[in-house]
């Protein structure tokens, strides 16, 4: 009915404009998203493909091994002079690591220097060495340092023919303890020779200060004033719990308490 | 016999009109079908293919970056553990610039004068030397002027020399006021390592003996090393005599703070 009012023209027109539609329609609805989300992920696999090989990904994981190695490396050259130069001390556990400060500062490094200093291809004057007194509290900020400093403990007076000083000098580096030796002063003629230097220590402690440990107010007592090797203010002053067990003196707990800390039971 | 056609030509438009028709509604749908196709069977394949490299190399490059951050965190703790081998190797090679600065100024010492001193702060070498003739001290300085990779340029002083009439003089770089002798480079020899030896152990007899004191810049200045934490420059040793740059916390903490664990039975 309707057909027979139109002409073929209208049909052409009618059948063309329904074609183009659905071309129209066809390139709108399906293959036009469907190129935004190809160019979506083309976009994503070009930000990605940069760093996203293989061959990248193998670089990258044996430039870990690398770095490991070099890790491994760097710590086997500390851990060689740490054993070297270093006492073996940490203070991870304050109160300990207290003690072992103590020991190695009242009882060991003292005579070790001197005894170093003993050099039997020279004259060597006798030598006594200022080490500080170590401090009386576990939570001391000294605990947090990563290095420990004697700056100047002891002044070497030493005679002999030039090359048994310079020798005498560089034997300082064999020593069981990191010391730096200052300047020297050279007078004198040899083979009477007399070099004068002074030498500072170091320690590198294995681990810095763990937990603080907590203690009454005011129950540290002072450091004493630092004569040579000078003891610290003595276990008086120990904050309750901060005494090792291994350390205790024998007659038992320290005035204050029982330990707060965590006694063995 | 003629054959004639007498009906009229619009008896056909209608036959015309449906074959238009659906010629127009096969073309239409032919070109839903190809879109169809063409998303199906090609842009499709296109896309899963794309997403599937796209997820693969952001998987590798998650790894990738994963990698390198590991390797980024294996340099990183790298770092403490370097300085203090930095630190630990400068200390002993610090140990070691003084007696080879001296063995090698030895070397440019002209070896007819006597040495009877030799001090250096880092910066400056200071000698205390004695010869007999000004010859001597002419050729004692121009050797020392030839130690140009030990001193710096111009930088080499003289005093304590005596003038005419109880005057004395002092000077600095090349020349000076000492009247240096035709020739004198010629027969200046390097005096080797055992000069300071030789010429420290001629011992001055008679009262004849010119002493002067020399002064040397040194080119290359020997520096006490000094360590620094990664990451905590200008804190530690940043107080007056090394003393701690903080980073403690509370010395006597009022409340119950973290307990340190009991020391293992």
């Amino acid at each position: 009915m309707i057909l027979s009012k139109l002409k073929l023209l209208h049909i052409v027109i009618i059948g063309s404009v329904v074609c183009i539609g659905v071309g129209v329609g066809v390139y709108m609805m399906l293959i036009k998203p469907q190129k935004e989300l190809l160019a979506k992920e083309t976009a994503r696999y070009n930000a990605a493909i940069g760093e996203g090989t293989m061959q990248v990904l193998q670089a990258a994981q044996d430039d870990y091994v690398k770095a490991q190695n070099e890790r491994s490396r760097a710590v086997a050259a500390l851990d060689d002079q740490m054993r070297r130069r270093m006492p073996d001390m940490s203070f991870e556990r304050r109160d300990i690591g207290m003690m072992e400060l103590w020991r190695e500062q009242i009882n060991t490094l003292g005579p070790l220097l001197e005894g170093f200093a003993r050099d039997t291809n020279v004259d060597v004057l006798p030598t006594s060495m200022q080490i500080p007194a170590p401090p009386a509290s576990p939570n001391d900020a000294i605990f947090d340092k990563t290095l420990l400093e004697f700056p100047s403990v002891g002044q070497i007076v030493v005679h002999g023919d030039f090359k048994s000083l310079m020798a005498n000098v560089r034997r300082w580096n064999n020593c069981r303890r990191l010391v730096m030796v200052g300047p020297i002063r050279l007078a004198g003629t040899s083979p009477d020779l007399e070099a004068t230097y002074s030498i500072s220590c170091y320690i590198f402690p294995v681990a810095v200060g763990g937990p603080m440990i907590p203690m009454a107010v005011g129950g540290v007592a002072e450091p004493a004033a630092g004569g040579p090797m000078g003891m610290p203010g003595g276990p008086m002053g120990m904050p309750p719990g901060a005494m090792p067990p291994g350390a205790m003196p024998p007659g038992g707990m320290p005035p204050g308490g029982p330990p707060a800390g965590g006694a063995p039971q | 016999m003629l054959k004639i056609n007498l009906l009229p030509k619009s008896i056909y438009d209608k036959l015309k009109m449906r074959n238009a028709a659906i010629l127009f509604g096969c073309l239409a749908l032919l070109i839903l079908l190809a879109g169809l196709a063409y998303s199906h069977y090609v842009l499709a394949p296109s896309i899963r293919d794309m997403t599937a490299k796209a997820d693969e190399a952001e998987r590798i490059q998650q790894q990738v970056q994963l990698v390198r951050a590991q390797a980024k965190g294996v340099r990183d703790s790298i770092a403490p553990i370097q300085a203090k081998l930095d630190f630990i190797n400068a200390v002993l090679k610090y140990n070691v610039e003084y007696p080879k600065l001296y063995e090698e100024v030895a070397r440019w010492t002209y070896d007819r004068v006597v040495v009877n001193a030799m001090d250096c702060d880092g910066t400056t070498l200071t000698m205390g030397v004695r010869a007999r003739s000004l010859n001597d001290i002419g050729r004692y300085l121009l050797n020392i002027y030839r130690a140009t990779h030990l001193f710096a340029p111009n930088s080499i002083g003289i005093s304590g020399v005596p003038g005419y009439g109880g005057g004395t003089a002092s000077g600095t770089g090349t020349g000076g006021p000492i009247g240096l002798q035709a020739g004198g480079a010629a027969g200046t020899a390097l005096a080797g390592i055992e000069a300071i030896g030789q010429s420290l152990e001629r011992r001055p007899a008679e009262a004849s003996w010119i002493d002067f004191t020399v002064t040397c810049k040194l080119k290359n200045p020997i520096v006490a090393p000094q360590f620094v934490a990664p990451g905590a420059a200008g804190a530690e040793g940043a107080g007056p005599g090394g003393m701690p740059g903080g980073a403690a916390g509370p010395e006597t903490p009022a409340a119950p703070g973290p307990q340190v664990p009991g020391p293992p039975e």
